[in-house]
């Protein structure tokens, strides 16, 4: 227990010790007995003190919180860019995480001075549903694929058998927006467990045989549907999107048999 | 327990009240509910009185100070008690010595 607590709880439990010693003797003795006299006096002198004392402190200690809590509940939401890399997207959980730990130390402290201050129903309302929130923004970037790095994709070239039908994919449509979502299916799960890693590359169509390309990111399989969030470079004419994967068998061939459907836009 | 005791309002307010009621002990004439519980209740002692007494007029007057000023926290709450107390202190006293003087004028 805090020293300031008990500050307040010693005058309370002296006061209850007044209020029995009355119940049990049954007369007024302020007038008869001046220790009595005197001593009752200071411990309502003392709990009167101790209330003006402590209300003092934790009024101050709510408003030094209240900033940070507003602080805390005005954070913005994450860019689409934390999808982009593997840096980004543990960057952005850790700092969701953070957030959450401190908001949920702030509502432990709030309950503690709410029992001085009052009750906070809204503020304590506002910080849970931050949390939840947060919560369910971890989960939104959990549910794309984990982003691994480039350096896993050992290929210098590739070989392919035309558009694979191991997977379904609808070619996006969007070329307005700054990211789009794309997501992939397997027709049969247990093909998972066989992939070393999904591709998606973009590419800038120069001439009918070259291309440059745009960008190029491997991520890790994952059951049911494998969701990525990238950068829409459909918004430029001309692009390529490549999108399949490579085999665990395969991972060590420079030129190694890929399954994957081209879109262009 | 103690603690949510402590941060419940109606509590707060009610300690308030006993503070003032504890007050109200110091005051020579002061006699409280008690007039009243005499005539309610007849032929006890006065230890029986008293007790009541302390017992019945704190939780009137945190009653009284809960419902009609609504406190939101410890001061507020703790004031309240102690304002609403010794508003009824105050108008028992006027009372009680109103119920005294009747029943000597009546004994005359």
């Amino acid at each position: 227990m805090d020293r300031i607590n008990l500050f307040f709880f010693i005058p309370i439990v002296l006061i209850i010790v007044l209020l029995v010693i009355n119940l049990l003797t049954g007369k007024n003795d302020t007038k008869k007995n001046p220790v009595y006299k005197y001593s009752s006096l200071i411990v309502l002198l003392s709990f009167i003190t101790s209330i003006v004392t402590i209300s003092y402190y934790y009024e101050q200690q709510f408003d030094s919180e209240i900033k940070k809590i507003n602080d805390l509940l005005t954070t913005t939401k994450i860019n689409d860019s934390v999808y982009t890399s593997h840096e980004n997207r543990k960057r952005a959980i850790d700092s969701l995480n953070r957030i959450n730990k401190e908001l949920e130390q702030l509502l432990e402290n709030l309950k503690t001075q709410e029992k001085i201050v009052g009750k906070k129903i809204e503020l304590k309302k506002n910080i849970k549903n931050k949390i939840k929130g947060n919560v369910t923004e971890i989960g939104e970037i959990e549910k794309y694929n984990e982003i691994l790095d480039n350096s896993r994709d050992k290929r210098k070239g590739y070989v392919t058998h035309g558009e694979t039908s191991n997977f379904i994919f609808n070619c996006p449509t969007d070329f307005k927006s700054d990211y789009i979502d794309l997501k992939i299916r397997f027709q049969d799960d247990k093909l998972i467990n066989k992939i070393e890693f999904i591709f998606v590359t973009f590419s800038k169509i120069v001439t009918e045989n070259q291309y440059n390309s745009l960008s190029s990111q491997i991520y890790l399989p994952q059951s049911g549907v494998n969701a990525f969030k990238v950068k829409n470079y459909f918004k430029e004419p001309k692009v390529v999107l490549e999108i399949g994967y490579v085999l665990k068998s395969d991972k060590d061939k420079s030129s190694p048999n890929v399954e994957r459907i081209v879109c262009k836009n | 327990m103690f603690e949510a005791l402590i941060g419940n309002i109606f509590f707060q307010t009610w300690l308030g009240a006993v503070c003032a009621h504890l007050l109200s002990l110091y005051s020579d004439d002061f006699k409280g509910t008690v007039p009243f519980i005499k005539k309610l209740v007849p032929a006890r002692s006065e230890t029986f009185y008293y007790r009541i007494d302390f017992l019945i007029l704190p939780v009137i007057g945190a009653l009284l100070a809960y419902v009609l000023l609504d406190p939101t926290n410890l001061k507020t709450s703790i004031f309240a008690g102690l304002s609403w107390s010794g508003t009824l202190i105050a108008l028992l006293k006027r009372n009680s010595n109103q119920i005294e003087n009747t029943g000597t004028n009546g004994q005359n």
